[in-house]
């Protein structure tokens, strides 16, 4: 594990920062001290849970305390003359309380007596040494009341608030626990064995070890369905593995031997041997663990706040306990100790204390359960306050795998020529080829495999080639499916290719037709052919596309258009952004051809698109709308346009995948799943909310309670059950986000099954995808 | 307040009603016997679990009982007096709240479970209601008192009208031993009812919780209206002599 940067200590049980002490084991609070002791009695096999009996016994006794007291109460209440028999009985109850209650304070009392001693000798300071002296002046008073034979008694009040006090201290570690233990659920998804294969010959010797044992250099064995320990490079073997834990998609993605895998992400199929290149906990994944640990240990604006008004705190309630006490002290010296006693019960550092940090990890932990990965506390704060987005590039929008987008068709397609498209297109590992085979497989056309002695041919930056017969068919760029000497040429002059003296039909001195001495002088390009050939140009200008012919014998027969798609979710992500912000601005570097492209294919109206920007350009662009006052959202890769991320108030970086700490940007998303940036955004401004709620409750709380409780309007038992009542109000607000934002995981799941869809309609058998890495 | 008929139909009522004790205490109550193969200490651990439990019962009904005498003896209920009697409204919340969880367990209306694995009060609580040793059983038993509960707080509302700090417990304290010996048949391991008439059982015991609704309404209602108080309010309830009847004869 790595090691937080911060050199303060963490409580054993929540995990939370304690403040003072170095190495030595300190729990923050007694709830945490408590709720460890439970947990370790129920780690023991067989032990007896002392430390809850304890408690369920102080319930037990503390219950009956209150049946006592209460028919003792009703005297008073009734305003009845009780006869001698009563009156007898209330003396024996008098008694049995005192009975009663003694138990409560030695099997509560002693525990907490404990915590504040090892408190007070680790140099750490809480009231709650302060409650047990007023705990224990209640029971010493009552006793003296009792032994003298008048005065009141109230030994239901300690009993009380020892239980109070112990049971609420315990839900509130558990509370805590349960949003800092979200992070731990990440970190254990690693399995904890692995089975080592010492390199010892052919009959390689297996040994299951921990993991935490593997070292750089180890061979691993990973069965199919487990989960790799460490990164590694794939040493026998080929499989599928699923990074969604990097990628936020499930899609199997190929490995072959010599290939980078990552600790983390599953092996589906067959069994496979790694390499280790990093210890456990040690890589991709560790690093992603690092930054959400370095992130945690981050103060926001708020955290400081409130970490401002807590060092305060504790001096100032302390100081107002005492007070109250001398004050009230001249109605009685049980008025005043109930009174100091209410003090410091219903003064809650803890609602104080947690109000942010327990808001922000939950935070952290939902984001990177959802891919987004925050860098700090901060980095939440600046995009909860975004006014303007910038997508850095087009990059972003598309999915990077071209599509079809249009079949033009010059002259009639006989079934062969469909054969041989397929057979060429099959050929190559090109986008551009993959592209037109998912076009005929989703077109659910039964193409039959070209019957030809030849096989097809790549020529480099050209296309794929194939004689059949005596005719010689290809399948590429204008250029090389038009004329042979061209493609050399078309950086210069590509518009000339299908008139220039090389073209088809005056091919005879071309060098390469010299390779097929028995082509037929075909006819020359014809007129209609030309002007179709045209409107694909002028479509595919429009489009941002390419296009790709298929010409026999350097006759265009048909040709492709092949142009990036966009993301599926991209129009309904922009348009979320659009909705939660004033500005939304596209800047990229691309031609000005792409503008017309988005601008059609994403119905959006307030995002402006900005083309041929030069990077320092879309810094600019990030300073004017700061000048106007904006909070500015720059969302770029980072290596591109690394400035104008740098000038912005929050850089995003999508699709970082196992990279995380490839570049600076304060957010960084795993996936390339667009809808991610407006999750991020509401997801921010919800964590805010919450933190300005619970700073506002805490503060609004400890005022109005310590002023009631210091002019005596509280009885200690209640303000006991209060100061529960307040820390749970926080740690429950908090726990609010670790809840999905549910319309979005509902937008997020259709958006992956239409991709999932999409992908399967495109590639039979399955193409694996290049995953980030 | 209390009638003679009144703390035997509510042990009835406990006692038919515990097919819904079974429903959502039965869990708890099954893992009281771990670490146990024995029938004996199997039935002895299910004993003291259930003693446990009816202690934290009356408890409650003690609590409830002092709320509710408080209540009606404040300066507002009493200066109020004259038209409404605080009593009388504990007396017919109490009787609805009966007659709705009857009909709720009858099957009338669907419940919407809700998930409380969001609780946090859930992970401590479960650390209560563990068992282990004997005091571990007795401790789990008095926490699962505490559960939250439908039928519980009925018949709390029950306890709380009769405003007696002796009869609230004993209201609470005698559901709770009619509780008691299907809860302890079947968390000792023996299912003595087939489920036809477990079925059966349960419309009974709906019944049996309606009726007890019904009464507790009408007694209310004739508590509120001080002509009528002259006479025993069980006289002017038009439920209570055809109703209490048949309920007891099912019961048997």
């Amino acid at each position: 594990m790595d090691a937080p940067p911060a050199s303060s200590a963490r409580c054993l049980y929540c995990d939370l920062p304690v403040p003072g002490s170095e190495q030595q084991a300190a729990y923050c609070c007694y709830g945490c001290r408590f709720a460890h002791a439970v947990v370790r009695e129920q780690q023991g096999e067989g032990a007896v849970q002392w430390t809850v009996i304890r408690l369920g016994l102080a319930i037990f006794f503390t219950m009956n305390l209150m049946a006592f007291t209460m028919t003792m109460w009703s005297l008073d209440v009734y305003d009845v003359s009780p006869d001698p028999l009563q009156l007898t009985l209330f003396d024996v109850f008098r008694w049995l309380s005192m009975l009663l209650a003694v138990p409560v304070l030695l099997l509560l009392g002693t525990p907490l007596m404990q915590n504040c001693v090892d408190g007070l000798r680790q140099g750490r300071f809480s009231t709650d040494a302060l409650i047990l002296l007023a705990v224990a002046a209640a029971f010493a008073t009552s006793s003296v009341s009792l032994l003298a034979g008048h005065g009141p008694i109230y030994f239901e009040v300690g009993a009380m608030v020892l239980v109070m006090m112990t049971l609420g201290r315990w839900i509130e570690a558990a509370g805590r626990q349960k949003a800092t233990q979200a992070l731990d659920q990440l970190e254990d998804l690693l399995p904890t064995e692995a089975v080592r294969l010492s390199p010892a010959g052919p009959s390689a010797m297996e040994q299951t070890i921990a993991c935490t044992l593997i070292r750089e250099g180890d061979l691993l064995r990973v069965r199919a369905g487990e989960r790799l320990p460490v990164d590694g490079i794939l040493h026998a073997g080929h499989t599928c593995v699923d990074e969604q834990v990097f990628t936020g998609e499930s899609v199997p993605c190929e490995r072959r031997v010599g290939d980078r895998v990552l600790a983390g992400t599953v092996n589906i199929e067959g069994e496979i041997h790694i390499k280790a290149t990093a210890g456990f906990r040690e890589g991709a994944f560790g690093r992603l663990m690092q930054t959400l640990r370095s992130a945690r240990n981050t103060q926001g604006q708020y955290q400081r706040l409130s970490e401002r008004i807590t060092r305060w705190f504790l001096p100032l309630v302390t100081a107002v306990a005492i007070l109250a006490f001398c004050i009230h002290l001249a109605s009685g010296l049980s008025v005043a100790i109930h009174t100091a006693m209410a003090v410091l019960l219903i003064a809650c550092p803890c609602a104080l204390g947690l109000a942010t940090p327990l808001a922000v990890w939950t935070s952290l932990s939902t984001a990177a359960r959802h891919q987004v990965m925050f860098r700090s506390a901060e980095a939440i704060e600046r995009l909860a306050e975004a006014t303007a987005v910038c997508f850095d590039k087009t990059g972003t929008l598309t999915t990077g795998s071209p599509h079809i987008t249009q079949l033009a068709v010059f002259d009639e397609l006989s079934e062969t020529d469909l054969a041989v498209i397929r057979t060429l297109a099959d050929s190559s590992s090109h986008p551009f080829s993959r592209a037109i085979v998912a076009y005929f497989d989703e077109a659910e056309s039964t193409v039959a495999v070209c019957e030809s002695d030849d096989t097809p041919r790549t020529v480099a930056g050209g296309g794929v080639q194939m004689r059949c017969g005596d005719q010689l068919c290809r399948l590429g760029s204008i250029e090389f499916t038009c004329c042979d000497t061209c493609q050399t040429l078309h950086e210069t002059q590509p518009q000339l290719c299908v008139h220039c003296p090389h073209s088809a039909g005056r091919g005879t001195s071309s060098p390469r037709a010299a390779n097929y001495p028995d082509a037929p002088d075909a006819p020359h390009v014809p007129l209609n052919v030309r002007v179709q050939l045209d409107r694909l140009r002028m479509a595919a200008d429009t489009q941002a596309a390419s296009i790709v012919l298929y010409s026999v014998d350097h006759r265009p027969l048909c040709g492709f258009l092949v142009s990036e798609a966009l993301r599926p979710e991209a129009a309904e992500s922009l348009a979320e952004t659009e909705a939660l912000v004033d500005h939304v601005r596209i800047l990229t570097g691309d031609r000005a051809a792409r503008r017309r492209f988005l601008k059609q294919q994403l119905p959006l109206t307030r995002t402006s698109i900005h083309c041929q920007l030069s990077p320092q350009q879309k810094v600019e662009h990030v300073r004017e709308l700061q000048a106007q006052g904006h909070r500015t959202v720059m969302v770029g890769d980072g290596i591109n346009d690394a400035p104008a991320l740098a000038a912005s108030d929050t850089g995003i970086a999508p699709g970082c995948g196992a990279d995380i700490t490839r570049d600076a940007a304060a957010v960084c998303v795993l996936s390339d799943n667009l809808a991610h940036i407006p999750w991020a955004i509401r997801h921010a401004r919800r964590t805010r909310r919450i933190m300005k709620q619970n700073l506002l409750w805490a503060f609004s709380y400890n005022t109005a309670g310590i002023i009631a409780a210091a002019c005596g309007l509280l009885n200690p038992a209640l303000a006991a059950a209060l100061m529960i009542v307040s820390s749970l109000m926080v740690i429950s607000n908090s726990l609010r986000l670790l809840r999905d934002d549910t319309a979005h995981d509902q937008q997020n799941i259709d958006s992956r099954r239409r991709t999932a869809s999409v992908r399967q309609q495109r590639a039979t058998p399955p193409q694996p995808q290049k995953c980030a890495s | 307040m209390i009638h003679g008929y009144e703390l035997p139909l509510v042990f009835v009522s406990g006692l038919l009603g515990s097919a819904h004790c079974i429903g959502m205490c039965g869990a708890i109550s099954a893992t009281m016997n771990l670490g146990t193969s024995r029938l004996r200490s199997a039935c002895a651990r299910q004993l003291i679990w259930s003693a446990g439990r009816t202690f934290t019962y009356a408890f409650l009904g003690m609590l409830a009982a002092f709320a509710g005498r408080r209540l009606s003896d404040s300066a507002f209920a009493k200066s109020q007096a004259e038209v409404i009697s605080v009593q009388a409204i504990f007396a017919v919340v109490a009787g609805l709240a009966l007659i709705v969880q009857g009909l709720v367990s009858a099957g009338l209306f669907r419940r919407s479970v809700q998930p409380h694995s969001g609780c946090l009060t859930a992970t401590v609580f479960g650390r209560f209601v563990r068992g282990g040793s004997g005091l571990g059983v007795f401790i789990a038993g008095i926490a699962t008192g505490f559960l939250p509960c439908g039928l519980v707080y009925s018949f709390l509302a029950l306890a709380a009208a009769s405003g007696s700090l002796w009869h609230g417990p004993l209201v609470m304290a005698a559901f709770g031993l009619g509780t008691m010996p299907i809860m302890l048949l079947t968390g000792a391991g023996l299912t003595l009812a087939s489920l036809s008439l477990r079925q059966r059982l349960m419309k009974v015991a709906a019944v049996c919780v309606v009726v007890t609704g019904l009464l507790t309404c009408g007694r209310g209602i004739a508590f509120a209206f001080p002509e009528h108080a002259q006479q025993s309010p069980q006289d002017s309830c038009p439920f209570c002599t055809p109703a209490t009847t048949p309920a007891i004869e099912t019961g048997s």
